[in-house]
This record gives C-alpha cells, structure tokens and sequence, in this order.
C-alpha cells in the first residue's frame, strides 16, 4: 500500500515537472521526428539518384587501338539511355581538369591494353575518383569489376581460340583478322548479357510496399526515442543527500523508478496512439478494432520492457554521463535489433538465432505480422516471460543498490 | 599558470577514472565500431532461394557457384514455396533455372535461361543479379567459343579435330591459370592505392563525431565550477573568474590534443588512415571552443550532458558518420558540415565562423564578478 502511495506520489510530482517545463516539451517531441526525418531523407536521395544530375564517369584511351575505340563506344552508347550513370570518352587531360568538379572518377585504358589482352599479360584498368566524391567513386569501381569479370572471361575465350587456330593453315593476318572479328563478337556478346535472364517483380498484398514498412520503422524508432527522452526528462540527479532523505522518509529507489516508468510510459502511450493514428489513416491501412488492441498490447509489453532494462542501467550506473552513455548505446542496440534499421533478414545467421529471444525484435515482428501482413493472432507470451524476467532483474537490482550503495 | 596546473591536478586526483574515461573513449568507440561492423559485414548474407527446373551437371554447377559466393545464403525449394516466401520478404530474391538449362547452353542458344524475381523490399536484388548473369554468362561464353572454333576448324581444315568438352576444358584453365585483368582505384591527388573493400564507416568521420561528444561530457567542469562554492574566493587571487576558466580550458585542451596526436598514430597503424595533424587541431579548438561556450549556457550539468547527447546524436546523423558509407551521400553542402576542417580542412565554413564570432563575443562580455 504504501509502494503504491508513494509510487503515486512521484508519478505526480513527474507529472508535475512536465508541466513547469512544458516550453521543453515541442523539443522532446520533435527530435525524434528530425532524426527519422534526416536519416529518410539522406537514405531516400541515395535510393534515388537525380535523374537530371547523373553520375559523370570518363573513360580516357591511352591506347588508341581499334578494340579499345570499340569498348569505348559500346560502354559510351549503352549509357545514354535512361542509365543515372553517364560515360563519355575523354582525353587524359579533359579527364584530368574535370576530375576535380563535374566527373565522379575517370577509367584510363593504359597503353598496350590490347596488345596484352591478345598475348594473355595481365593488365590494370585504372579508376581514377574524385577524393571529393568518394561514394560515388566506389559505386564506379564495382560496376567497373564486373564489367572486368565479363572482360576476363570474352579474353579467356578469344585466346583458347587462338590456341586453336594455331596448328590450323591459317595466314598470321588472316588470323589476327579473325581475332579482331572474335573479339568484336563477345563484346556485342557481353552487351547483351540481359538477355539470359528474365526479370519479374512480386508485389505483395497492398499493404506491404516498402513505405508501409519503413513508416512502421519510423514510427517505432520514434516512440522508442520518445521513451529515451522522457525517461531523461524525468531523471533529475538528486544529490546524495536527498536520497539520503528521502530513505528516512521510507521511499525506496524502486518506488521513484516506478514511477518514473509509469509516467514516461503514460505520455508515450497518447503520443504514440496520435502518432499511430496517422500512419495508419496516411497510409490507408485496414484494421479492425481488434488489430488495435492487440498493437497496444505488443507496444505496451516492449514499452514496458524497454524502460526496465533503462531504470535497470540507472541503478547499476551511478555517474550519470556513463548511464546516458549506456542507455544511448541499448537504445541503438534495440532498434539494430528490432530489425526497424536494416530489416532482420540480412543479419548473420547465428544473429538471425538469437532475435526470438530478444524482446526488440519479437515486439517488432508481431507489429509487422498484424500490420502488414493482417494477421489476426500474436503470440504475448514470450514477452510477457521477457517482461517477468527484467522485473524480477529490476527489483533485485534496486534492492541491492538500495543496500550496498550508500 | 602554475597554481592552475596544480589545482587542476587535485581536481583530476578525484576524477581520474571518468577523465581516462572520456579521454579514451573516442579511439575505443571508433575501433570498436569499426572492428564489429567489418565481422558482421563479412557474415551478413543475402538469403536467396533458387529453383530446380532441371537436375544436370550444368544446373548442378551453378548452383554451387551461387552457393560458394560468400554474400549469398542459398536455398533451394519448389517454386511455389519460393515465391510464397518471397512475398513474405524472407528471401530477398529467387532465380528459377528453367529445363533445358543444360541443352540450351551445348546448342550456343542463352535466351532466357532464367527468371529472377525480386519484390518491392529487395534491397541486395542487383548485386546478386549481376552476379549470377556472369556465372552463367560465362558458361555460355565458353560454349560460343567452343562452336567458333569447331566452325573455324571445319572451314580452314575440313574436318572437326576437338571436342566441346577440350574446349571449355581450356578455356577454364587459361581463365584460371592466367590473373589477366583486374582494376585499381586510387584518388586524384593522393597516390596511395586504396584498399579493396570500403570500410562501412569513415574512421576519422566516426572520430570526429566521438572525440565531440567527450569534448562535450568533459567540459561540464565549467559548470560544475561556477556552482561551486570555492569559486567565489577567486576575488582573493590574482585570476579573474574569465582567465581561470581560460587556462583551464587551455589545460583541458592541451590534454585532449595530447591524445589526439596518441589515437591519431593508433588509427594509423591499425586502419592505415592518416589525417593531416593540423586538422586535428583546429578540429579539437573548434569542438572544445563550442563545448565551452555550450557549458555557459546551463546551471545544471545534468541536463548540459543530456543536451550533449541530443546534439551529438543529430550531428552524427546529420554529416552521415553515423550512417554506413554505403548509403551515405554528400547531401550537406560542405561549408554547413560540422566535420569539414576536420575532414577536409576546411576552415572558412559555417560552424568555425560561428563558434569563433561567439567565442569572441563571449570574451568581450563585461565581467560578472569583479572584487
């Protein structure tokens, strides 16, 4: 009885604090939602490159043999269309004076290109990038490596074929001739590489497009940073001697935590309704009124278990820059977890084993199955047993630093 | 100067775990981040499923081909599973070999070989693609030359002398015996050749966004100080309130530079990126003249160290060092990027400007406790 007067007591008090600082709150509010928005927009204007501003490669011909003219026109041709990347052939000094403004990196064909191509030496294909431009530069070398692997492979074909032709009673010209004709062969060979291959796209049902999942990301991230900062916001350092007498005033450390809980998780709740209002009625998604609950249940459960394992690390880390450090370090980790950043699917295997137990990803998936998926079933009990078990962490915690902790 | 060093020497007596603490925290953050995201990198696998149509050595080896590419974990499953799965984005794409994979390859004929299929959350679907049309591409590149020679030998000699099998028996060893062409990258102006592999973060960038916060957390002393008591019987000293927290400033950022110079060598040595040293220093001016300023601005150093974090966070998301270098474009013009000079040295831009037009007007500010 008294735990829960005194739990009250605080949750009022918290309550309390918000409105004296209400000026604070717009802020509290809008960092989450700016963070979410930049990452979004930084992921968005790579995911979509500009289609009028297209990535300028040149391709620069030390060589000057007839092959090299026709790999440079092939390549230069091919990337006209529609492509967000644009070649063109270059002199090495037009090459030189753009690298530093327009051009993303420039391919140098070195001398003897040909000619080593023919007898089988082996030969660089210099990427030459813009140090100002470095993603780009990287994304010119790997097209650039499987251009190569198709090179390597039209190269070891031509010269089994010379090492054929050899015994045969076949002029020197005439066989270089027949050379030049092969290679001329699997280049156009190579460019139509597409062919071998068709290509379809599965759509899923109408609610599973990507925006629908990262909106449901976003929004995760976002009451998942809302609780971080509330959660802050209501941990005032007292000093030692207020705790001290507030022990004399029989109040426990796990009374305050209580508290504090309840109230971070009671202003997350209506924010985080509001805001899944939204997303669901921007994005048109169909629910009935039993989705609802059984969202509030899985939100309220990682909610719950979230600020355990924060009011967990308050009580074991005393300092309180290394506990900001630690709870900003769960928080990343929880949302790397939960699968919000970068979906679970492309984690290592044995990572990929683990996520069942893990609190972050289990609440996040069943959010996924009911929203995404209309799946009208969730499975509450390995949360709830997650839950159980950082209570039962907490409490111990708190009544061991109540003890040993003076 | 020698009465500040020694009263910052009893202070840091007290605080000698948290200072150790914070000064080595950004070259531990910074490697170890880096260290974690390389091995999960290199385990991380896009699951892909293949379809069987047809069950012959062709197919067979492609299969192990895909298999063997270390990105890719493959299954194998009947078609209708593969795209229920798909639909469901636990593959991330499926290739289905059709029947007469085989055949059609022997008869020079690679229309169609395949169909991929990838959904709306593909994200790894190109790589893996391109991946596959060369594996492929390079079976039936073999097979065209085999032909050409058989057609050639039948117009020059008459008569047929080798078999496909020869063929493309040699043709595999030449490819494999001979590392014929391979490409390098090297950026316009340093003449270093850059590793292979991109790391998924930009050390330095990471650095940078790391040695800001423990500026940051370090400096709350300023606050903590002008609340303390003791700080009023400065008037009895010769040191004005300003100029003691001046020179500790300057004690605090000699320190923090000492160990700059200290991770700047480690990081060398471990990831073989160099910075120029004179970056290094404006950068640790600039982060330790604004942590400063910042720390005039409250009472409480609780919530200083909370808005510390705040303010780390967005910056880190802002200039993208917190964010894979994949997906990282250089979207923040360079004069608004709080990393630049330290990055590329680039002193006239937005954040140097303002933090030393506030440091000077905050040097110019009349003086609150005068004796």
């Amino acid at each position: 009885m008294t735990f829960i007067r005194h739990s009250l007591l605080f949750f009022k008090s918290n309550l309390k604090t918000l409105q004296r600082k209400l000026p604070v709150l717009p802020l509290l509010l809008l960092f989450p939602v700016i963070l979410v928005s930049l990452m979004a927009v930084i992921a968005i204007s790579i995911i979509q490159p500009d289609e009028d501003e297209p990535l300028r490669v040149g391709l620069v011909d030390l060589d000057k043999s007839q092959e090299t003219e026709m790999v440079i026109e092939l390549i230069e041709s091919s990337s006209q269309t529609g492509n967000y990347i644009k070649m063109e052939a270059l002199t090495e000094e037009q090459a030189r004076e753009q690298i530093n403004e327009q051009l993303s990196a420039y391919v140098s064909f070195p001398k003897g290109f040909t000619e080593s191509l023919y007898n089988g030496d082996s030969v660089t294909l210099e990427v030459t990038g813009n140090a100002g431009r470095r993603t780009e530069s990287y994304l010119v070398k790997e097209l650039l490596d499987s251009l190569a692997r198709h090179i390597r492979t039209s190269q070891a074909n031509i010269l089994t074929i010379d090492d054929y032709l050899k015994p045969l009673p076949i002029a020197d010209d005439k066989r270089k001739d027949i050379l030049v004709q092969q290679f001329k062969d699997f280049l156009i060979y190579t460019a139509g590489k597409d062919k071998l291959l068709s290509e379809e796209q599965i759509t899923n049902q109408a609610t599973s497009s990507p925006v629908h999942y990262y909106g449901l990301a976003a929004w995760f991230i976002i009451i998942t940073i809302w609780l971080l900062a509330f959660y802050s916001f209501f941990s005032n350092d007292d000093g030692i001697r207020m705790q001290n007498r507030m022990r004399l005033y029989g109040v426990t450390v796990l009374q305050q935590l209580t508290a504090k809980i309840t109230a971070t998780c009671l202003i997350t709740s209506v924010l985080g309704a509001i805001s899944f209002y939204l997303y669901v009625s921007i994005m048109a998604i169909p629910l009935y009124s039993e989705d609802y609950i059984r969202i509030a249940l899985l939100t309220l459960l990682y909610c719950l278990i979230y600020l355990g394992i924060l009011a967990m690390l308050e009580t074991i880390f005393t300092g309180h820059k290394i506990r900001l450090l630690m709870q900003s370090l769960l928080t990343l980790l929880v949302l790397l977890a939960s699968g919000a950043i970068i979906p679970t699917l492309y984690f290592p295997l044995y990572m990929q084993h683990l996520l069942p137990y893990l609190f972050a990803s289990e609440g996040f998936r069943w959010l996924q199955e009911i929203i995404l998926n209309g799946r009208f079933y969730a499975d509450y009990i390995p949360m709830t047993l997650m839950l159980l078990c950082t209570v039962m962490i907490l409490i111990g915690t708190s009544v061991w630093k109540e003890r040993a902790v003076k | 100067m020698k009465q500040i060093i020694t009263t910052r020497l009893m202070h840091w007596k007290k605080q000698w775990v948290s200072l150790m603490f914070w000064l080595l925290f950004p070259f531990v953050a910074t490697v170890s981040v880096i260290m974690i995201t390389d091995a999960l990198q290199d385990d991380a696998q896009i699951p892909v499923g293949v379809v069987l149509k047809e069950e012959t050595d062709a197919s067979e080896a492609l299969v192990q081909k895909i298999k063997s590419a270390p990105f890719i974990r493959t299954t194998i499953l009947p078609e209708d599973k593969a795209l229920y799965r798909l639909e469901k984005h636990d593959l991330d794409s499926v290739f289905t070999i059709h029947s007469n994979f085989e055949q059609k390859i022997q008869q020079n004929n690679r229309s169609r070989l395949i169909t991929a299929y990838q959904s709306d959350l593909s994200l790894a679907y190109s790589p893996v693609k391109e991946m596959i049309v060369s594996y492929v591409q390079q079976e039936t590149g073999r097979a065209k030359a085999a032909f050409t020679i058989q057609e050639l030998e039948k117009r020059y000699s008459g008569q047929t002398q080798s078999t496909i099998e020869d063929i493309v028996a040699k043709s595999k060893t030449i490819q494999k015996e001979e590392d014929l062409l391979s490409t390098n990258l090297t950026f316009h102006g340093d003449h270093e050749t850059m590793n292979d592999t991109q790391r998924p973060f930009n050390v330095w960038g990471l650095w940078g966004i790391f040695s800001l916060l423990s500026a940051m957390l370090l400096f709350d002393w300023v606050i903590k100080e002008k609340q303390s008591k003791a700080i009023w019987r400065l008037t009895f000293s010769r040191w004005s309130l300003k100029s003691y927290l001046l020179l500790n400033s300057l004690l605090y950022t000699l320190v923090l530079f000492m160990t700059d110079m200290l991770t700047a060598v480690s990081l060398y040595y471990i990831f073989g990126e160099w910075l120029n040293p004179a970056n290094l220093l404006v950068y640790r001016l600039l982060i330790c003249t604004a942590a400063f300023l910042l720390a005039h601005l409250f009472k409480r150093p609780f919530y200083y160290n909370t808005v510390a974090f705040a303010l780390v966070l967005l910056a880190g998301i802002g200039t993208g060092a917190l964010l894979p270098t994949r997906i990282t474009a250089d979207w923040l013009p360079d004069f608004a990027s709080p990393l630049s000079p330290l990055l590329a040295g680039n002193l006239l831009s937005l954040w140097p400007l303002a933090i030393g037009v506030t440091f000077v007007l905050w040097l110019m500010r009349k003086e609150q406790y005068h004796a």
